[in-house]
């Protein structure tokens, strides 16, 4: 049989009308648009499924954004963008234990040793020598400078946003000249086997493609075509509220765990989103918001997220409950490697294999982070608690848990889209503890270590003590901004 | 913690005394016993070793100076390693320590170099490699400061006589308190209860107990397999060679900064420089030529006058089915083999010292007395160490498979061979469009892939879509640019030669030990 010949990869159609849908039409029109047609349709209606963000992006976003050509000025001046040290849980998952989930560098090591095990051996919280998650406590904020001396310099942070404003900003990307722009519904998707040949739309015209980019979240109007499983883990309810008006914003989100579920609260620029999250078939709690819009969302993946011709991006490949920065890391992280692996022709099972292969790790890996969350003694006996996650605690899961319970050892696999900070506060503030500890930390004189220890806090406290609110430090950033814009212009 | 737990190593070659070397630096001072077993009946493999950057980290933890070891160890420096003969006869080319040309936002900077080749005729990728001109230019000199600068991002190891090493670790670790133990172990007591080894018998009647022993034994596992009968993962399916014989010569000719390793009818020849001789050996698989050939060959192969007789190895190329088994933990060759072809027995052995002291065994605050082993230990050790061989092996394997070679039995058997999906998958991925899979526990990073794919003609049909970009004139200034800059910074380099009798003769602070 003769091989069929390989066509050039031309044309790219990004289906979707979310915040998935434009950055990924950005980043292919800034990456690939020269030597491919990208086209880009779009439905009529604002996704409702883009809460699943919930609202928050992690410190890789700065960098994202900025490589699309959305600086940050853009950004905060453009939308109701917050900055973000971190999420504060409360009462998770049950009773007192409270702690602010913070974006951080790494930690230097002490005296040759993980500085954690340090904190191991003497029984001694981190959250002290976290300058970002004391910062978010006190309700302060200020940029990191680049001084690598200054403790700030060890602080992360991400931002707060409403998708809706965010996707918004984005539609007025100049990159979209460079894409055509069909806006219409989706009547059918055209298939032959594992490939997509065409979309019918709702006026009765064909569009085609050579490379199809699902990013229509929960709809999955494309990929849902071919024949691809979905991998769900449980069902829950997502009740979205807007609440204008709020408060000046804190430098964190909180999630807060209710017997039923768990609440977040983001705090944006001008107001605070909320979300709820239930079983599926529980009855609503009055103490929760009611009022807003529920969706029932299956939590997994995808088995793969690009078949034959077509590649899921966004909620249409993966479904986290957003406790966590996930949704947007792994979004982020799945643009950049689709923009990576952009076939030069139809004959794609290369391209196909490992952006498969780097996204199972992704999705996997990730699910542990939140996994874990869900994982300790103390979890409330009420069915969102019990009842969700019925498998048993996944292998890679129970190796990163059971070691450091034994020895504080942070075990890390092939890229992880949390590292092993992200992975030490999570465990410091579930209250999980180890049993021993690096043997080293006592190779150093206690005496100096209480001094380098000592010295750390303090510096941390001092220089929380004079770091501005955020409400005034947003407020005089955007100021600033705005002189600095008219300046220019 | 560690007051009054002992360990016993058992074993004097490179991988012991680097362990106890290691042990004593990290240990000693909070009050933990080490011996150390050997007999100077028994010879080590050590014939000669390159290794790989890393190295310099472990000199560094245990305070070495850089001019007092390369002085005692009759070491030179190595910017890479030189593969003749590996894609096709006649071919060659260098695996270098460290990156082709400079960081480029946005790009990887092959990639540019691929879609410049697919414009139009380009200077080879090496010409935008500091460390492969000078080393092709038989020059060195340490790397540069600002990362801003070509010279600045790559990294060098040393080619040294491991016994002189062993011999130098030895004296920096019998200073640290380590106590030396000669004599053959004739006997190895397990405890009935716990299957552990409980002591050690040697022929003088000596009888040594520890709460945890270190194989260093070599091939033999006189405690991992002799005595706990541990298993053995048999690779030689991927890596069929299994033997390899060695000879020192005479130094002859420029001393180049690089190790040779020259493909052959049935295996391999080495080529390591150092200051006083020439390390050279011959690995090969006895499937495809006798023992006799190997010999005859590696002695066609040399450079200058033997200096000894040609000595034989046998190995199998694997791994222990558990690096640590009970209370023992293989480090070196009683852990696994794999062929030096990109330098790592060093590097392996310095991996299981990393993670065995990163997972030593302590007491608990619960009152688990001292030296109790926890499972999780062990566990996590062997993984990590699985992950470790695992990742070598594919690498070493591509260099076999990887080539327009089928001259002879054993080439013809390579191409023939199916591969390992993981090893398969990453030469797929680099044909279509040089893409190299990324991961981030192992020891070669996308440099080291290209290297060798690209040294041994895998050239891929197509570049990453965003190389074209760049416009085609822009493109070509850069890389003429980064190019002359290179070469431009050769030309001031030193000769490798000179630059080693300057540098190990300038006055080096001492060694200092038990930091």
């Amino acid at each position: 049989m003769m091989a069929h010949p390989s066509s050039p990869l031309k044309q790219i159609l990004v289906y979707g009308s979310g915040l998935a849908a434009e950055l990924t039409t950005i980043a292919l029109a800034a990456s690939v648009g020269q030597t491919a047609k990208i086209i880009r349709v779009v439905p009529p209606n604002l996704p409702q499924d883009d809460v699943l963000f919930g609202g928050i992006a992690p410190p890789s976003t700065y960098e994202f954004l900025r490589t699309l050509g959305v600086t940050e000025p853009r950004l905060l001046l453009g939308s109701d963008t917050s900055f973000s040290f971190g999420t504060q849980f409360e009462n998770w998952p049950a009773g007192q234990k409270s702690w602010v989930q913070s974006f951080q560098q790494p930690l230097a090591p002490l005296f040759g040793v993980p500085f954690h095990q340090y904190l191991i051996a003497r029984d001694e919280p981190l959250a002290p020598y976290l300058i970002a998650a004391q910062a978010a406590q006190t309700g302060a904020f200020a940029h990191p400078p680049e001084d690598r001396r200054h403790p700030l310099s060890r602080a992360e942070y991400g931002y707060h946003f409403d998708p809706a404003h965010l996707t918004a900003l984005l539609a007025n990307h100049p990159a979209h000249q460079v894409t055509e722009r069909i806006n219409g519904t989706l009547r059918q998707v055209q298939t032959s086997g594992e490939t997509i040949t065409a979309l019918t739309l709702g006026d009765g015209r064909d569009v085609s493609a050579d490379l199809y980019i699902d990013c229509s979240g929960l709809d999955r109007a494309m990929i849902g075509a071919v024949p691809v499983a979905f991998l769900d883990e449980a069902q829950v309810r997502v009740t979205a509220t807007a609440s204008p008006g709020a408060p000046p914003p804190a430098p964190c989100r909180t999630i807060t765990a209710r017997p039923d579920g768990w609440t977040a609260v983001t705090p944006l620029l001008n107001g605070a989103q909320s979300l709820s999250v239930s079983l599926a078939d529980a009855p609503t709690d009055p103490s929760g918001p009611n009022d807003g819009t529920a969706l029932d969302v299956k939590i997994g993946r995808l088995e793969q997220s690009w078949v034959g011709n077509c590649v899921a991006l966004g909620h249409a490949a993966t479904v986290a409950e957003p406790l966590s920065p996930a949704p947007m890391m792994l979004l982020e992280r799945a643009i950049k490697r689709l923009l990576e692996l952009i076939p030069h022709t139809d004959m794609m099972q290369v391209e196909r294999r490992e952006f498969n292969r780097r996204f199972e790790n992704d999705a996997d890996n990730a699910a542990l982070f939140h996994r874990s969350l869900f994982t300790a003694d103390d979890v409330p006996d009420q069915p969102y608690w019990r009842e969700k996650y019925t498998s048993s605690t996944p292998a890679a899961l129970d190796r990163k848990l059971s070691q450091y319970a034994s020895r504080g050892v942070l075990v890390q696999y092939d890229h992880e889209p949390f590292n092993p900070e992200d992975w030490l506060v999570q465990h410091q503030g579930m209250g999980r503890t180890a049993k021993r500890h690096d043997v080293l930390v006592h190779r150093t004189p206690a005496a100096e270590v209480d001094q380098a220890l000592g010295a750390l806090r303090d510096a941390v406290k001092t220089t929380v003590q004079a770091m501005p609110p955020h409400p005034a430090y947003m407020a005089k950033f955007r100021d600033y901004l705005v002189r600095k814009h008219h300046d220019q212009s | 913690m560690l007051r009054n737990q002992t360990v016993c190593i058992l074993g004097g070659g490179t991988a012991g005394w680097m362990c106890a070397a290691a042990l004593a630096n990290k240990f000693s001072a909070l009050g933990m016993r080490i011996c150390l077993v050997e007999s100077d009946a028994i010879g080590t493999v050590g014939v000669g070793e390159a290794t790989l950057p890393h190295i310099r980290f472990f000199n560094q933890a245990l305070g070495i100076d850089e001019r007092v070891f390369m002085r005692e160890t009759n070491a030179t420096f190595k910017l890479g390693i030189e593969f003749c003969d590996w894609g096709g006869l006649g071919d060659r080319y260098i695996h270098p320590f460290g990156d082709y040309g400079m960081p480029t936002p946005g790009h990887d900077f092959h990639q540019l170099w691929l879609r410049a080749r697919q414009m139009g005729p380009t200077p080879r990728l090496d010409d935008y490699s500091y460390p492969i001109i000078a080393a092709e230019a038989g020059k060195f000199r340490l790397p540069g400061e600002n990362p801003d600068e070509i010279g600045s991002n790559f990294g060098y190891a040393y080619q040294f006589d491991a016994s002189l090493f062993a011999k130098f670790l030895r004296g920096y670790a019998t200073d640290l308190g380590v106590t030396r133990h000669e004599g053959r172990v004739v006997d190895v007591t397990l405890a009935p209860e716990t299957g552990q080894v409980q002591a050690v018998q040697l022929e003088d009647g000596q009888t040594i107990a520890a709460d945890l022993y270190v194989d260093c034994s070599g091939f033999r596992g006189i405690l991992i397999e002799q005595a706990l009968g541990t298993g053995y993962e048999d690779w030689s399916e991927w890596l069929p060679c299994n033997r390899a014989v060695a000879v020192p010569t005479e130094s002859r000719g420029p001393l180049v900064p690089f190790t040779r390793a020259t493909a052959k009818a049935a295996g391999w020849q080495w080529r390591i420089p150092l200051q006083h001789r020439t390390g050279n050996g011959h690995v090969y698989c006895n499937a495809f030529i006798s023992d006799d050939e190997a010999t005859q060959t590696l002695l066609d192969g040399v450079e200058g006058p033997t200096q000894a007789d040609p000595r034989q190895l046998y190995f199998t190329t694997g791994r222990r089915k558990k690096f640590w088994n009970r209370n023992v933990v293989s480090i070196g060759l009683s852990g696994g083999f794999l062929e030096p072809l990109e330098s790592t027995s060093i590097h392996l052995i310095q991996e299981g010292i990393t993670h065995l002291i990163e997972l030593f065994p302590q007491g608990a605050p619960d009152g688990t007395p001292p030296g109790t082993i926890d499972p999780l230990d062990i566990d996590e050790y062997n993984d990590r160490m699985g992950l470790n061989f695992e990742r070598i092996r594919d690498f070493l394997l591509l260099h076999y498979v990887a080539t327009q070679r089928d001259d002879t039995e054993m080439w013809r058997h390579f191409r023939a061979l199916t591969l390992p999906d993981s090893l398969q998958e990453k030469i797929d991925a680099w044909m279509t469009r040089g893409y190299v899979l990324p991961y981030e526990f192992g020891v070669f990073l996308p440099p080291s892939w290209i290297a060798v794919m690209l040294g041994q003609n895998l050239m891929p049909h197509h570049h990453d879509r965003r190389a074209a970009n760049l416009p085609g004139a822009d493109l070509r200034r850069y890389l003429d640019d980064i190019q002359q800059r290179t070469q431009a910074a050769v030309s001031g380099t030193p000769a490798h030669a000179d630059f080693l009798r300057d540098y190990i003769a300038a006055q080096g602070a001492q060694p200092q030990g038990g930091a």
